[in-house]
């Protein structure tokens, strides 16, 4: 284990991810530690994953998880939440992982656009900059747009927005609509934005 | 009032976190977490001193 101390949960994750790795999950580090990536660098008390899991495969990685020393408990969603699962990891120094049991709306070829950064020896797979700046936008949240906007105005002209046109198929409509609400502004002409390019 | 002062800090360090790489930002995260993680428990050491008052509102 590479935590020591509170305020660990990146170092957790780190272990976590490499466990994931092990059982052949496929995962995409999300939150806090994602936005660390994207150019927004702010502390969290936890570190966040979703995984490309049921819930019933869930149980399976969460016997593992205590087998492997973690403290763990798998919470199941209602219905209509958007996150049908959220198991949590704690290790002895209260470092926290969710990982995010699926994510309902979630474009299923994310996970091929993660990008890999080293963290402590490990490769963590972080959710890409641009399924980042879209899941942010879906979410909706005052913080949660101010940060994709934040991501786009860091480096707007490498910004591919081809990419996410495919998450449109995932979503329903008036979630499409708050994306392009949330980014319309900052591509205008004029602003530093490729013209006529809206995902 | 938009401040003109304010606003160049916010470019200049945007500038900064541009020319970091992602190791550099996941490296200033971890350092910026397991900081708060101490004032937090420096906090906490601070309240539970006997005979330190906690204002109501210290929140």
């Amino acid at each position: 284990m590479r935590t020591s101390a509170p305020g660990q949960s990146a170092l957790l994750m780190a272990d976590v991810a490499e466990l994931l790795s092990k059982q052949g999950v496929r995962y995409a580090v999300i939150g806090a530690m994602a936005a660390a990536v994207h150019g927004i660098v702010r502390a969290s008390l936890d570190a966040d994953a979703v995984v490309a899991l049921q819930v019933r495969e869930a149980l399976a990685l969460r016997q593992f998880l205590i087998e492997e020393g973690y403290e763990t408990a798998l919470r199941t969603g209602d219905v209509d939440d958007p996150v049908p699962g959220l198991l949590e990891i704690k290790d002895r120094h209260g470092n926290r992982v969710d990982l995010l049991i699926g994510l309902r709306g979630m474009d299923p070829e994310l996970l091929d656009r993660t990008r890999q950064v080293r963290l402590a020896e490990a490769i963590l797979e972080v959710v890409g900059r641009e399924d980042f700046i879209a899941m942010k936008a879906f979410a909706g949240g005052p913080v949660d747009l101010a940060d994709a906007r934040a991501v786009i105005d860091l480096d707007r002209g490498s910004l591919d927005l081809k990419l996410p046109s495919s998450c449109r198929t995932s979503c329903r409509p008036a979630q499409w609509a708050a994306i392009q609400r949330a980014i319309y502004r900052r591509l205008q002409p004029g602003r530093g934005a490729r013209a006529n390019t809206i995902w | 009032m938009k401040s003109q002062l304010a606003e160049a800090a916010r470019r200049r360090l945007t500038e900064d976190v541009r020319r970091m790489t992602a190791e550099q930002r996941l490296a200033a995260f971890l350092a910026h977490c397991q900081l708060m993680a101490q004032l937090r428990s420096a906090g906490g050491a601070i309240q539970h001193r006997p005979g330190h008052a906690v204002p109501r509102n210290a929140d």
